[in-house]
């Protein structure tokens, strides 16, 4: 822990000045959530790439950067920023619609009165604890969630694994309240279909 | 106000486990469940699947740190 920048102001001010210490000390704080959330947008492949172009846009920026939302926040929006680029150069963006449509799995669990057609299968694994000491299951999960639409899986990281407000991820994903909504709760459900299709069959079925 | 179904119930989950309903919709979700099975054991599994994944990331390691350093500071120079 590095006790020299007490406040996230003075650390903004010393990466201004361009010091080693300040860079360092940002990049031990939010590398792991920059590449997480570039891993969810670009893949694995490209996140590396993905993230030195943000952390060099954010060094050129952070003389202007005005701290109305924290540093954080500010340095995984200019990461989901470059994914996004990256992703339209490459033309491997998917529209925000598609992400935000529901899974046509599901439109099929419900009859034309909303009834489920087959109930929800109860679950062996009952708590949280008990869901992930299951390796096989644990597994299928994260290849589950590495299958889902960039923004939904940025979503989910963020809201789960960094517990980013709803808020935050508006600014950072650039999408509105009611759509990070939707996108978090899309994620969800197909981690839900995953984990029951496991229980229920014992196979892991994380794709379409 | 027309009652959820369970498709609603399905829908809005996320919206209730974010506290996200008006006190209108939250009586309308609770008169839901009162009265169906299905969607009690959906809802509760869905909130432990959602602690469930709600796990830290792993620290940035001190490997990791130096090789984002020295790549920044390449480029820059
Ligand atoms: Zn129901």
């Amino acid at each position: 822990m590095s006790t020299a920048f007490e406040t996230e102001s003075d650390l903004i001010e010393a990466m201004a000045a361009e010091r080693d210490d300040a860079f360092r000390e940002a990049i031990r704080r939010y590398q792991s959530p920059m590449m997480a959330v570039a891993m969810s947008l670009v893949g694995d492949k490209l996140a590396d790439e993905v993230v030195q172009e943000a952390w060099l846009s954010a060094l050129r920026a952070i003389g202007s950067f005005e701290q109305r939302s924290s540093l954080k926040t500010w340095l995984l929006r200019i990461v989901a920023n470059e994914g996004k680029t990256r992703l339209r150069r490459e033309n491997r963006q998917t529209s925000l619609d598609a992400m935000l449509e529901v899974d046509p799995y599901f439109r099929e669990r419900f009859d034309s009165t909303g009834h489920w057609t087959a109930a929800p299968a109860a679950w062996e694994a009952d708590t949280p604890e008990a869901l992930l000491t299951r390796d096989e299951l644990q597994h299928c999960i994260e290849q589950t969630m590495m299958q889902l639409p960039g923004l939904q899986q940025a979503a989910l990281n963020l809201r789960e694994r960094q517990g980013m407000s709803m808020k935050e991820l508006c600014n950072i994903l650039e999408v509105s309240e009611s759509n990070v909504r939707v996108l978090l709760h899309r994620a969800r459900m197909r981690v839900f279909r995953t984990i029951e299709h496991f229980e229920t069959t014992g196979e892991c079925q994380p794709g379409e | 106000m027309t009652l959820f179904n369970c498709r609603d119930i399905s829908e809005r989950a996320t919206d209730y486990q974010e506290n996200r309903m008006s006190w209108r919709e939250r009586l309308n979700w609770k008169l839901h469940l009162l009265i169906c099975r299905d969607c009690q054991r959906f809802v509760s599994q869905f909130l432990v699947m959602v602690r469930a994944l709600q796990r830290p990331l792993p620290e940035t390691t001190e490997k990791e740190v130096q090789d984002q350093l020295r790549r920044v500071k390449e480029a820059r120079s």
